[in-house]
């Protein structure tokens, strides 16, 4: 990962615009992915009557609390992923002495 | 084709597949008769409309989360 950011700061103007395109596209299609599988897991969790086509109050309420925590819940991964990603990188430059610029 | 019209297209064909997945394991019980019995068929036709509006539902959760975080970022 830092050898793409290293790389980036080093590629020419075109390189870079082609690169953010390429990683929003990326981050698109992840948020879709990701999107898809939580309704896949609410409703898995939540909905287990048929006896009528409407979502009852309780499994909307489910659905609702089950969404907002997974939301919060991989906001926090990702909080928590980049820290210890952050403090990683610190170590390794550490290691290289400061003779990397 | 246009990146954000295949981008849909496949989120939509996923979004298939996982409700044909969901609505199989929950109305589809027994494996004695081949055609889907009037229970089933009555359960499949629920479930459907059900996880439409559930991902209707997600979506809109999905997206005041994301203008919050939208309004956050422009402070």
């Amino acid at each position: 990962m830092q050898n793409i950011v290293a790389s980036l700061e080093q590629s020419s103007e075109a390189d870079r615009q082609a690169a953010l395109q390429k990683l929003e596209e990326m981050q698109m299609k992840d948020t879709l992915r990701m999107f898809n599988g939580l309704v896949e897991r609410c409703f898995g969790e939540c909905v287990n009557g048929f006896r009528s086509k409407a979502l009852s109050a309780p499994e909307e309420k489910c659905i609702s609390t089950c969404a907002e925590k997974f939301i919060k819940h991989s906001g926090r991964v990702g909080q928590r992923f980049g820290e210890l990603t952050m403090q990683e990188q610190a170590a390794q430059q550490g290691m290289a002495g400061g003779s990397g610029s | 084709m246009q990146q954000a019209q295949q981008n849909e297209l496949e989120a939509m064909t996923d979004m298939f597949n996982k409700m044909t997945e969901q609505c199989f394991k929950k109305c589809v019980a027994a494996y004695k008769e081949q055609e889907l019995s009037v229970g089933e068929a009555t359960c499949v036709d629920r479930c459907v409309h059900k996880y439409m509006v559930a991902h209707a539902k997600v979506q809109e959760i999905l997206g005041k989360h994301a203008q919050q975080a939208q309004l956050q970022q422009g402070r």
